[in-house]
This record gives C-alpha cells, structure tokens and sequence, in this order.
C-alpha cells in the first residue's frame, strides 16, 4: 500500500513534531517525498535533516539518573 | 462585464479601542477606501466613540453597523447571564437582548443598522433580525473552518464551531444559517457573509486562522520574513482571491481585524508596528487593484444590496486554490451549492478529501436550549482530515487493478484545471505496476444542486495484455469532529435491473453485491441525508459495504474491467434521505 521510494516507511517530519505518524508519498517523477496531511515537500536529505533537528532539541538523550 | 472583487474593510469600535481604531481609519481613508464600523455595545456609552464614528460616517461615507458578537458586562448583569456570545445564549435573552441594541442604535443615529456580524449566527438569529428589522442587508454569520483544529490550536478553549459551510457570500437558509438556500421561499433574507477570507488550502491542512486576510493573523503564524518584516504572502492571498474571478461571476473579500490587533496589547511577540505597516501595505496594494478595475470597495450594506440585485440564488461557487506560502505545488478545489460543499485534494490524486451534505437540512441552532449547545459544526460525511482518508479512511477516490493488483489513486499527486463554475479535469495520472504503466485523467461535472457526474477514461495502458479494472470508491461515515457518530440505523443499498437489497447497519462488516449493479446508496437519517451512486456505464459490479466499530464506514464500490479508451461513468448525489 505504501508507494514511498525505499520501500520503507518515512514519516512526516513536520507532522511527527505534532505528535502524528504521517508516512510520506512518493513522487518518481519529482524524486520527491511529500506529504498528504501537510504541505511538507523534500528530497530524503531534507526529510532526515529536519527529523534530526527537531529530535536533537526535543530530547536529551542521556542516561538522566547517572547525571547527577 | 468583467467581473470584480467586492470588497469590505470593517473595523470594529468599543469604548476603549478608539486610538487603534483611528489608526486603521486613517490608513484606509488614505487610500480611498471606505469602511464599515461596526459598534460593539459597549461603544453606545462613550460619547467619544459615537461622535469619532458619526464624523467618519460624515466626511468618508464610512457605514456604521453592529457588532453582535458579544454582550457588553452591563446587560449581562441585567440579565444575569454570565453568557457572552450571543449565539451561545438562551434564544429567548438573545432575542431581548438584540432588540435593546437594535433600539439603542435607533435612539442613537436615527435610524437602524443595515449590516451586523458575529463570529457565529445562527438561523432562528437571522430570522428574528430580518422578522423584525428588514433593513438589515447583509450579517456575518461564521468565521469559515475555525472549528477543530484552531481550537486544538488555542489550547483547547476556544469555542468557535462553524466548520462546514461557504466560504463566500451567500444566501443563508431560513433551516440552517451556513447552507445556501435552493430557492426565494428558502432565503432567510439577509445576505451572510465570512469573518475573512481564508487560506483554501491552509484551511485543510494547518489552522486557518493563522492564514486569512488578516495581517495580524499571519504575524501569528510568524509567515514573514524575520529579518526584514517584509510579508509577501498577504499580497500573493489577495491575488490568488482575485484569481478566483477566472472562474465565478464575481468575487467577495473582507478584511475584518480588530484595533487591539494594531496595538502591543496582544498575545504576539511582536510589537504592534508590524502589524500596521502590513495593514499600511495592504490598504495600498488594494488601492492599487482598485485602480486597475479589479476591485471594488463597499460597505456590508451596499455589498448585501449588491449581491441581491445581481446574483441568482442557487449560484453556485467554486475556489481554486493553490500553496502559496509552503512552496509546494499542492491544489485543493472547492465547489458548494444548495447540496453540498465539496473539496477535492491534488496531493491525494484529486480524491474528495471534504464532503459536507446540506440536502437534509438538518437544524443547527445553537444556544443552551438546543440539542446542538455549541456545536454550529455541518456534519461532513467525508473528512480525511478528521476521520482518516489515504489509509483506509473516508475519501471518494478511483482504485486501479492492474493484474489484480490493487493500487489507490490517492497516493499520486495531480492538478485541476477548472472550467467555470460546473467542471474540473483532473490532469492525467500515470500508475505503475510491475513496469506496466496505466495513465487515466478524470472529469467532474456538478449540476448545480449536489449532483457530480464523474468519468475515469482509460488513456493508455503499456501492455495491453494487462488486465486494467477500475473501481470507483466511495466511503462516508458521519460527525462533526473526529469522534464517530452512531452508525446504527443507517442503510445500505443496491439496486439492479430487478430488484433492490437493503441492509441495516449494525456493525456487522457484512456487503450486498450485484453483478451488473444499477445504484448504490448509504443512507444517514441521522443527517436526513443520502449518498447516491448512480452507475452509468455497462457491466459493472457494485458492492456496499457495511463497516465495524474499528472501522466505521460505509463503502460504496463500482467495479469494471476497462479496455482503453473507454471510460466508467457514475453520478454520485447527495440527496434528501426518504
Ligand atoms: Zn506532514
């Protein structure tokens, strides 16, 4: 059912901000990724850029209770 | 005649906003552009306010209007409602309290309103004003799609339901104030109006009151540039408004901000400067379209006689819109009459992506002594945006077999070209299977009163060996917000040459199937509506499937095995259930 280029599911990195799992469609012709739920549009460097950036300051990924 | 945009600019006045409101004045009438001010009650206390707008009504032609939308504290204590929003109050307060403001404003300037607005009116509203003040020309009556998705917006307190209906100017119906009356006798005699045009495309997929033509609204969004202040989305909205004359007769337009917007007293982090150097801007670039003949200024009075005199109840109206503010291709095209308002989605193949029904005419009054309380919501029957649609959801779409295969159109993207206000082509899309390519364009054509003819033409097919089918697919459900309605008590049907099967819905995920099926129907007398799928193309197998509580809906299918160059024709109606 899923038509996206990698054969596996990508997620919307705007819509994942929102907390909803959004998988991006294919476009072969564009080579591009798009959204239906948005207007998110981008090649899969973008998508991982923006996934990677919203991650790094959503999360501290760290050990919490070996901070202190 | 080369049609025009029609434009109000309204300002609203209280008692303590006259600063701002002065502000905005002055922009426009430095433009040439005249206003409509619409006194909120507190204003009839403040001489100063009432002398300010009688010297601008005087000296600019400004008209002076009422503002409905809340009650001022002092008649609230008179009645010891703690209320504020007039649509919200009992009706029998709310019809008091509208006389005392109608017969203040009489006492105060001579004569009655001819316009007033709130954010929401409902129709027993519209009714009693016209029943007992027919001067009254033109009201607005909703702010377009601020429902749920603005209220998850404003941290879930903000009670503004009137999804569903025009996005326009309109004539209400005297059963339910955001559908279009079909006919003279249906009209409740007042023209309805938006509060502010909106993003058609924003709209669907992000808060559309972040994106209108109000300046300060898309400073919300922060849709500007951060360095420099500079905002061309405001000017590309009004184009892509005034391109929407290419397909109806003619266009409406308001600019609707309040004062407070002009000040630094707001929840923005920017300071109120922005937000006047946009306004500064726009007064200008719509003096400038003026100049070019494109458009037109009036007050809400005028405008309302205006639209009386030159456009036919029943008219149809249609927006083609396309992203002009996330860089992306995307269309969403909509279509209403007296029926039904539809929205057709290019990112999803041009699959119906928004259905809202109007034939049952369901009574949507609002107010503590309705069923309704808050909820001025239409019901739609499809919403991919509230109940799912790519994956399984509710979306009328074309589903492609190629060998077997199945393959769901809406995971392509397409365009529309519009033809006036009765028909779209849908541009071609090409499917792959299995390196056998299969393109099909689609045409939609409305009749004017909730009919859609659509027809799927096979255009080519790679090897013709393949075996292409085509499955018109429809699934509906019910609601006004995400949550499911209660599905019990709907109905399935068939139809062929011979006979017709019926099935009760009970969340049995059972389906009727005929051979060469004739029409399929849902029935929703919830909604005093039904979905009709004629199907006018031979040897075609129809199914209706009921759903299950995982998944509520029901599907309506015509199936047929296609050979190139021919086409699967079916109407799909939104009628008055029987
Ligand atoms: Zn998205």
């Amino acid at each position: 059912m899923f038509e996206n280029k990698t054969g596996r599911l990508i997620r919307c990195p705007h819509c994942f901000a929102k907390d909803m799992d959004v998988f991006l469609l294919y476009d072969d012709e564009k080579d591009e990724f798009y959204c239906y739920k948005c207007c998110f549009c981008g090649d899969l460097k973008k998508v991982n850029e923006q996934m990677q950036t919203f991650l790094k300051n959503k999360y501290i990924v760290k050990r919490y209770f070996e901070k202190k | 005649m080369k049609p025009k945009m029609y434009v109000n600019v309204i300002h609203r006045v209280g008692a303590d906003d006259t600063e701002p409101f002065m502000k905005q004045q002055q922009i426009c009438h430095k433009n040439n552009i005249k206003t409509t001010i619409l006194l909120r009650p507190e204003g009839f206390n403040s001489d100063d306010t009432i002398r300010l707008i009688k010297q601008e009504h005087d000296m600019y032609g400004d008209e002076i209007a009422l503002s409905l939308h809340a009650v001022d504290v002092q008649t609230k204590k008179s009645y010891g409602i703690r209320e504020g929003k007039i649509w919200l109050i009992d009706f029998e307060i709310r019809k008091q309290i509208i006389v005392k403001y109608f017969e203040k404003f009489f006492e105060v300037f001579g004569y009655y309103p001819k316009a007033v607005a709130a954010y929401i009116l409902d129709a027993r509203t519209l009714n009693f004003i016209h029943e007992n003040y027919p001067c009254v020309k033109a009201a607005i009556t909703n702010c377009f799609e601020e429902g749920i998705k603005m209220f998850a917006g404003n941290q879930n307190m903000w009670h503004l339901f009137s999804d569903g209906g025009p996005w326009g100017a309109y004539y209400p119906s005297k059963k339910n104030s955001l559908i279009p009356a079909a006919n003279k006798e249906e009209y409740c005699g007042i023209v309805g109006l938006p509060h502010l045009n909106r993003d058609m495309l924003m709209t669907i997929t992000s808060r559309d009151d972040l994106f209108s033509g109000h300046v300060a609204n898309v400073v919300r969004a922060k849709a500007y540039d951060l360095e420099t202040g500079e905002c061309p989305y405001t000017f590309d909205f009004i184009d892509m408004w005034l391109e929407q004359l290419h397909y109806n007769s003619f266009g409406y337009y308001n600019i609707f901000v309040s004062p407070i917007w002009m000040t630094d007293n707001t929840m923005l982090d920017e300071p109120g400067s922005l937000s006047i150097k946009l306004y500064d801007e726009n007064m200008e670039y719509l003096k400038k379209k003026i100049s070019e003949d494109r458009v037109s200024i009036m007050t809400m009075s005028e405008f309302g006689e205006w639209y009386t005199e030159n456009i036919e109840i029943g008219t149809p109206e249609v927006n083609n819109w396309r992203d002009i503010i996330c860089g992306t291709d995307r269309q969403m095209y909509w279509y209403i009459d007296p029926m039904m308002r539809v929205c057709f989605d290019g990112n999803i193949g041009g699959a119906i992506c928004d259905l809202r029904p109007y034939a049952g005419r369901i009574n949507k009054d609002t107010g503590p002594d309705t069923p309704n309380l808050y909820d001025m919501n239409q019901p739609y029957i499809i919403s991919a945006e509230m109940r799912g649609g790519v994956h399984g959801g509710s979306l009328h779409t074309l589903k492609i077999y190629i060998n077997k295969k199945e393959y769901c159109v809406a995971l392509k993207r397409t365009s529309f070209i519009a033809e006036g206000n009765a028909k779209i082509n849908i541009t071609p899309v090409t499917v792959k299977s299995d390196g056998i390519k299969v393109t099909f364009e689609s045409v939609i054509e409305f009749d004017g009163m909730g009919g859609m003819l659509i027809t799927r033409r096979l255009l080519d097919v790679s090897d013709e060996n393949a075996e292409v089918t085509f499955e018109e697919y429809d699934r509906t459900c019910f609601g006004t917000t995400q949550y499911q309605g209660d599905l019990r008590g709907c109905k399935l049907r068939i139809k062929d040459a011979e006979d017709t099967e019926e099935l009760e819905y009970r969340y049995g995920g059972k389906e009727l199937y005929k051979a060469d099926a004739k029409v399929l129907e849902a029935v929703y007398p919830q909604i005093g509506t039904a979905i009709e799928m004629s199907i006018l193309s031979d040897d075609v197998n129809g199914k209706a499937e009921e759903g299950f509580l995982f998944s509520p809906f029901i599907t309506l299918s015509a199936k047929r095995i296609m050979k190139k160059g021919e086409e699967l024709r079916t109407c799909l109606r939104i009628k008055r259930a029987d």
